[in-house]
C-alpha cells in the first residue's frame, strides 16, 4: 500500500508532483486502495474522466464503475473561474455526509489543482483561504482529502502556502508532517 | 566529521551527526523545514530555488527582508540601499562566518547580518537579512544551513543548465552534422550517377535521365541550334518560343557568368565553349524553387555533357580522318588487306559495286575552302539519297566513291540548287566491284570529267560508260601514240590554226561528226555555209586530203577524236574544239 493510501480518516494531505506520471503514480493507487477497501472514491481532475476510470479499473478491476470522476470545469472552475466559497461549501457538504465516528461510507477524495498557474496573486489568496477552510472541517469527517499540486505551475511562495495549509505533505514519496503548517484557528 | 566543522565552524552539526539527537538551540521543526526545502529545491531552476529559499528564510529565524547576492550586481530580488558599501565590508571575510553588517547602536537595536552562501567547493555569495535585534548563534544557525543548501541547489541547477545547454548545442551540432552528411550523400550520389553516365557512354539521353532522377525535375538538352536533342521526365518547352536574338543573348550571358542562369521557367547551364559545338542543359524550374543542390547537379551534368561533346567531336574527327585515309588508299590502290582493315571498324562494305566520281565546280574556286564547301554539299545530297559515300577533296575537286547506281543528273540538279553548291562538272567513272578496280574507275572518272568540261560549259554529267570510242582512245593514258597519230593527220591544220586562228580543225571535226552536212556544220559552228565550204577547201589545200575518200574520212575522224582525248587526258584548253558527248 502506497504512502498516501495509508492516510487515515479526516486527513488533509498535500501531494506535490512535477509531471503527470508522478501525479498518477500517487493518485491512482490512492483511489484504487479506497475502492479495494470497500470505500468510495471521488476525483476532481482536468484529465478525461474516461481515462481516469480506466486507469483505476486496471489498478483495481473489482472497482470498475465505482469511482466518481468530476471535471475541473464543473467544479473548481465552474463558471469559468475559481470560487473559494462555492468550492468550500461543496466540500463541506460532502464532508458532512460522513461525520467522524459515524458508520457512513467513507470517501477517498482527490482534487487535482494542476490549473493554479492561471491564478494571479489575489487568486492565490482565495485558493489558500479555501484550503484553510477545508483544513477546518476535514478533521470532522471520515473522508480523506488529498490535494494534488503541480510544483511546476505554482510559484515558490505558493509552495510554502501549500505547506502551511496542509498538516501533511507527500513530497518525493515521503509523507511529511509539514513543518510549515499553521493550524486553522 | 572535520569537514562539517569546517563548513559550519560549529560542533552542532557534528553532534547531530554522531548522536542523532538535535543539539541544544536547534529546533527539530527547523530541521524538518530545511530537509523539506532541500527536497523542494531539487530539480528546479535557479529562480525557483532562490524564491523558495527567500520565502523560507523568515520561517527559520526572526528576520525580515532577506536579500540574496550572487556575485557582481546579481541581487535578488533587488539590491538594497548601500549595496556597494555592503559588498566592500564582505570582501575581506572568509565567507563561512556570519558577518554582522550593522549592529545595535544609536539608531536602535535593529541589526543586519550577511551569511555566506557556500558549499565545500565554491562560494556563491551572501544571504543578507535584517532583524529587529541582535541574534545569537543558535538563531543564525538555521540560516547558515539554509544558505549551504541553497549553494548546493544553485550549483546543481547551474550544472544542469550548463549540461542542458551543452546537450542542446550537441543536438544542434548533430542536426547540422546529419544535414551535412545527408548533403554529402546527395552530392556523392550525384557524382557517382553522372560519372557512371560518362564512363558508360550514356550520351545525352543518359545525362538528362540522370539529371531528372537526381533533381526530380524534367530536363532536356538543346544543341547549338536550339533543337532538343534529348529530354526526360515529361519535359515540355515553355510556352512562348524564344527568338534567335533572345537565345543569342542567353548564350552570351552564359559565356560570361560562371553559374547556371534562370530563364523563362528553366534553370540553364552551358556545356562546351566552341561556337559550333556547345549545348544547353535545361532543368524545369517554373516556380524558381531550384536551390543550391539543383544548381550543383546542373553544373556537374554540364561538365559531363561538355566532355561528351568533346569526345563526340574527337570521335567524329577521327572517323572523318580514317575515312579520308581509307578513300585515299582505295583510290591509290595501295593494298586491299590494309584497306579492308580500315574499312571494317568504320562499318564500310568494300564488296558492293561502286563508281569513282569526280566533281569540279564551274568557274574559279579557291582550292581548299571551295572544295570543302562542295564536299559538304555533295555529302548531304548523297546522304539524302541514302548513299553512305566516301569522299575526299583533291585541290579544287571532290572525289567520291559512291554506289554504282546513283542518278548523277539528280545529284547535279540538287548540288546546283543548294545555296552552298552551284554549277559543277561531274565525271562518272566505270563501275567496280573489286577493290583493285577502284584506281581504274578513278582514271575513267577523270577522263570523263575532262571531256565534260569541253562539252558542257555551264556544268554537266559525263559518264565514262557513255563515251563510246573515247573510251577506247583513253584506255591507254600514254598520249605519245595519240600525239603521233594526231600530228600525222592534223598537224598542218593545227599549225595553220595556231598561226591564224582559222578554226580549220574545229570545222573539220564538226563536218565529220555531222556526217558531212554543210548545213549542220554551219549550224553547229554558227557560221555561214560558205564559210564552211571555204574552210574545207583550205583543208584540202593544206593537206591534199580527198574528203570524199571513206578511208581518209575515217582516219581524219579518228584523229579528231584522238585530239579531243589528248586534250581531256592532258587537261588542255579546248582550242575551239567542242566534242559532242
Amino acid at each position: 500500500m502506497t504512502t498516501l493510501a495509508r492516510a487515515g480518516e479526516g486527513e488533509h494531505v498535500a501531494v506535490l508532483y512535477v509531471d503527470a506520471a508522478g501525479r498518477d503514480a500517487t493518485l491512482i493507487p490512492y483511489l484504487a486502495a479506497g475502492l479495494a477497501a470497500g470505500e468510495g472514491a471521488v476525483c476532481v481532475t482536468g484529465v478525461d474522466p474516461a481515462v481516469v476510470r480506466e486507469q483505476v479499473r486496471l489498478a483495481e478491476p473489482t472497482a470498475a464503475g465505482r469511482v466518481e470522476v468530476l471535471a475541473t470545469a464543473d467544479t473548481y472552475l465552474a463558471g469559468g473561474e475559481f470560487s473559494a466559497p462555492a468550492m468550500s461549501a461543496w466540500l463541506a457538504d460532502l464532508a458532512a455526509t460522513a461525520p467522524r465516528g459515524s458508520d457512513a461510507p467513507r470517501l477517498r477524495i482527490a482534487g487535482d489543482l494542476g490549473w493554479t498557474e492561471r491564478l494571479d496573486d489575489a487568486g492565490l489568496v482565495d485558493l489558500f483561504e479555501y484550503e484553510s477552510a477545508l483544513d477546518g472541517f476535514a478533521p470532522r469527517s471520515r473522508h480523506t482529502f488529498a490535494c494534488f499540486y503541480d510544483l511546476t505551475r505554482i510559484p515558490a511562495a505558493g509552495v510554502l502556502e501549500v505547506l502551511r495549509t496542509h498538516p501533511r505533505a507527500l513530497v518525493n514519496g515521503v509523507l511529511w508532517d509539514s513543518p510549515f503548517y499553521r493550524a486553522t484557528a | 566529521m572535520s569537514h562539517l566543522r569546517t563548513l559550519t565552524g560549529d560542533r552542532r552539526l557534528v553532534d547531530l551527526a554522531t548522536s542523532g539527537a538535535a543539539p541544544r538551540g536547534i529546533d527539530c521543526a527547523d530541521l524538518h523545514k530545511l530537509t523539506l526545502l532541500s527536497m523542494l529545491m531539487t530539480d528546479r531552476d535557479e529562480d525557483e530555488i532562490v524564491a523558495l529559499a527567500l520565502a523560507t528564510v523568515p520561517t527559520l529565524a526572526p528576520v525580515h527582508d532577506p536579500v540574496l547576492h550572487l556575485g557582481g550586481r546579481d541581487w535578488r530580488p533587488v539590491a538594497p540601499a548601500g549595496a556597494a558599501a555592503l559588498l566592500r565590508r564582505l570582501a575581506n571575510g572568509d565567507g563561512a562566518t556570519p558577518v554582522l553588517l550593522r549592529g545595535p547602536g544609536a539608531d536602535g537595536p535593529a541589526c543586519r547580518y550577511a551569511i555566506g552562501v557556500r558549499s565545500l567547493a565554491l562560494h556563491l555569495g551572501h544571504l543578507v537579512v535584517s532583524s529587529p535585534r541582535a541574534l545569537g548563534d543558535d538563531e543564525l544557525f538555521p540560516l547558515q544551513v539554509l544558505a549551504q543548501q541553497l549553494a548546493v541547489a544553485l550549483d546543481n541547477a547551474r550544472r544542469h543548465a550548463r549540461e542542458a545547454g551543452m546537450v542542446a548545442q550537441l543536438e544542434a551540432v548533430n542536426l547540422l552534422l546529419e544535414r551535412n552528411v545527408e548533403d554529402l550523400r546527395r552530392v556523392l550520389r550525384m557524382h557517382e550517377q553522372l560519372t557512371a553516365v560518362a564512363t558508360r557512354g550514356g550520351g545525352m539521353p543518359g545525362i538528362v535521365a540522370a539529371l531528372a532522377e537526381l533533381t526530380g525535375r524534367p530536363a532536356a538538352i538543346e544543341d547549338a541550334g536550339g533543337v532538343v536533342r534529348a529530354d526526360c521526365a515529361g519535359w515540355c518547352a515553355t510556352g512562348r518560343r524564344e527568338t534567335a536574338a533572345a537565345r543569342d543573348r542567353l548564350v552570351d550571358r552564359l559565356h560570361r557568368e560562371p553559374r547556371p542562369l534562370h530563364d523563362r521557367g528553366r534553370l540553364v547551364a552551358l556545356a562546351g565553349r566552341r561556337p559550333d559545338t556547345f549545348a544547353l542543359l535545361l532543368l524545369a524550374d517554373p516556380d524558381a524553387s531550384a536551390g543550391e543542390y539543383e544548381q550543383l547537379v546542373l553544373e556537374y551534368a554540364a561538365t559531363v555533357l561538355a566532355m561528351e561533346l568533346a569526345r563526340s567531336d574527337s570521335v567524329a574527327e577521327a572517323e572523318l580522318r580514317l575515312r579520308r585515309d581509307l578513300v585515299e588508299e582505295l583510290l591509290l590502290g595501295l593494298g586491299e588487306p590494309a584497306a579492308r582493315a580500315r574499312a571494317g571498324p568504320l562499318g564500310i562494305d568494300l564488296d558492293i559495286a561502286r563508281r569513282v566520281v569526280v566533281l569540279s565546280p564551274v568557274g574559279p574556286v579557291e582550292p581548299g575552302p571551295g572544295a570543302d564547301r562542295l564536299l559538304h554539299v555533295v555529302r548531304r545530297v548523297l546522304h539524302d539519297l541514302g548513299d553512305a559515300c566516301l569522299l575526299v577533296t583533291r585541290g579544287a575537286t571532290v572525289v567520291c566513291l559512291a554506289g554504282a547506281d546513283i542518278a548523277w543528273d539528280d545529284v547535279l540538279r540538287a548540288v546546283r540548287s543548294d545555296p552552298a553548291g552551284g554549277a559543277c562538272w561531274i565525271g562518272v567513272g566505270s563501275a567496280c566491284d573489286r577493290v583493285p578496280a577502284i584506281p581504274t574507275s578513278l582514271r575513267h572518272a577523270h577522263q570523263a570529267l575532262g571531256l565534260t568540261r569541253r562539252s558542257r560549259r555551264t556544268g554537266g554529267v559525263v559518264r565514262f560508260d557513255d563515251l563510246g570510242v573515247y573510251r577506247l582512245l583513253a584506255l591507254n593514258n600514254d598520249t605519245a601514240e595519240l600525239d603521233s597519230f594526231v600530228d600525222r593527220w592534223l598537224g598542218p591544220l593545227l599549225e595553220y590554226d595556231a598561226a591564224r586562228s582559222a578554226g580549220l580543225v574545229r570545222t573539220l571535226t564538226s563536218y565529220l561528226q555531222t556526217g558531212g552536212s554543210l548545213a549542220a556544220t554551219a549550224a553547229d559552228l554558227t557560221v555561214h555555209r560558205s564559210t564552211v565550204k571555204y574552210r574545207l577547201q583550205r583543208v584540202r589545200e593544206l593537206t591534199a586530203y580527198d574528203l570524199a575518200d571513206p578511208a581518209t574520212l575515217f582516219s581524219l575522224q579518228l584523229a579528231t577524236y584522238a585530239l579531243q582525248t589528248r586534250h581531256a587526258l592532258l587537261d588542255e584548253p579546248p582550242e575551239g574544239l567542242a566534242p559532242q558527248v
